[in-house]
């Protein structure tokens, strides 16, 4: 059990992280990732929803939809689940703590329809994991985005003051930065089993 | 048969469930908010593309409430949202209307030229350029960067100056801060004569440079019967709060640049 969590781990920062590995959250990781505070925050706010969204999502499917054989309503359910989830989410925080609230600022809102997420609710199934394990896999995934995002906005605040060639300003340079670090995790393959 | 009944009450079912627990949560749980920022919000189109700098059309409304931010920084809405923010706002934080007056009028033929500047169609540029083609080094050099600013198209170029239009002007201040030469002045609306010249050079030398130029001889000052007045770097300045509109310095000044607000 023990082991299987840290591969689990493992995998979900390194061998199989979302946004580097399967190309998942790409819009909030070149939208979000210029200063390494909001890519912090957006990271917090993901990472918080996957795990909320697993735990509603998986009963959901596993006692529901599987035993009634209506396992093509997965992506529309839980596109309206997680949605829900997200705005009850904002509202609750906005309540009880604003704090947190107002750092959130408008990356809550945009992680209603973020395909991370989604993702990782649909990724737990083609895993077979339990629904412990499912949980821990959305905790590895949310810290994999938050590792990618992280280590991406501190490449980004490098490339503001870099002399960059006058047609690769802007977004090409990003976008080749972005294939580099993908890149580097490949070399992540084979770690954790 | 039974597999679509299913479907559709599952997918009806879960939507009702949460429907109903957003809209409790909602009620429950509300935080009141400042009626003046729901008012802001109103008018606002809700694209929270943050063009305005703040985190999205919520936090731009709370900061226009609060007097923080200017009213015409929200983009896609243009003019419109601007205009309507402003009469929103107009009656509770203007106390006075204000306009932009240029304070320069060397018109089409007045102010001689030292160049003939091919550049950049921008004020910005050409003042880099030995501080612009006009003799004088203060004048309007009418190459629109207000014009451009102006959310409320009060300003416009006529015989290669610009000019307000104080019905459509709002006296916000974009222009006076884009010009370079800042020579643009937020005037109260009552103010009738202004100086419209900003240059600070001894009388012979802004004669020489500009016909329309104020030569600092304090003709004005002494016609006055306000007192509103003064003449400072060889410059008239009329106070708005004295001037009492009588016209007898516009009617006295030797270059005729003192005119019509």
């Amino acid at each position: 059990m023990a082991g299987t969590i840290v591969s689990i781990l493992l995998a979900g920062l390194l061998t199989e992280n979302m946004i580097l590995s399967k190309f998942l959250g790409i819009c909030p990781f070149l939208g979000t990732s210029k200063k390494v505070g909001t890519a912090f925050s957006m990271s917090v706010a993901v990472t918080l929803v996957m795990i909320i969204a697993t735990a509603v999502t998986y009963p959901l499917y596993a006692y529901v939809l599987i035993p009634l054989g209506l396992e093509y309503l997965q992506t529309i359910l839980f596109i309206l689940v997680i949605a829900a989830i997200v705005q009850f989410l904002e509202i609750v925080l906005k309540k009880y703590i604003k704090s947190v609230y107002n750092a959130l600022g408008i990356y809550l809102p945009l992680i209603t329809t973020n395909c991370a997420v989604l993702g990782i609710t649909i990724l737990h199934f083609t895993k077979g994991y339990s629904f412990v394990l499912a949980l821990v896999n959305a905790l590895a995934a949310g810290l994999g985005f938050m590792l990618a995002m992280i280590i991406f906005a501190g490449i980004r605040g490098r490339l503001e003051t870099a002399d960059v060639p006058e047609f690769l300003k802007g977004l090409p340079i990003t976008l080749i930065a972005a294939a580099i670090v993908s890149l580097s995790f490949l070399g992540f393959v084979g770690i954790g089993g | 048969m039974t597999g679509i009944l299913y479907a559709t009450l599952i997918i009806g079912g879960v939507g009702l469930v949460l429907a109903v627990i957003l809209s409790l949560a909602s009620k429950f749980m509300a935080v009141p908010v400042d009626e003046k920022v729901e008012q802001v919000r109103a008018c606002l189109p809700g694209a929270n593309c943050g063009a305005c700098g703040y985190s999205g059309c919520d936090g731009y409304a709370a900061a226009v409430a609060a007097g923080e931010a200017a009213p015409n920084l929200c983009t896609p809405g243009g003019a419109d949202t601007a205009k309507q923010l402003s009469d929103l706002l107009g009656a509770e934080i203007t106390v006075e209307k204000k306009f932009a007056f240029i304070k320069c009028n060397h018109g089409p033929d007045k102010a001689a030229r030292e160049f003939s500047y091919n550049g950049a169609a921008s004020c910005a540029a050409a003042n880099l350029m030995y501080k612009g083609p006009l003799s004088c080094k203060f004048g309007c050099l009418g190459l629109g960067d207000c014009v451009n600013v102006c959310t409320y198209g009060a300003l416009k170029i006529e015989n290669g100056q610009v000019t307000v239009d104080k019905a459509l002007c709002s006296g916000c201040g974009k222009c006076a801060a884009v010009c370079p030469k800042g020579i643009i002045e937020i005037l109260p609306e009552k103010a009738k004569f202004a100086v419209a010249c900003s240059n600070t050079q001894k009388g012979a030398v802004a004669r020489k440079v500009c016909t329309a130029a104020c030569i600092g001889c304090g003709k004005c000052v002494k016609l006055c019967p306000a007192d509103a007045i003064t003449v400072e770097n060889n410059l008239a300045h009329i106070d708005a709060e004295k001037c009492i509109g009588c016209g007898e310095c516009a009617a006295g000044c030797p270059t005729k640049c003192i005119i019509n607000a």
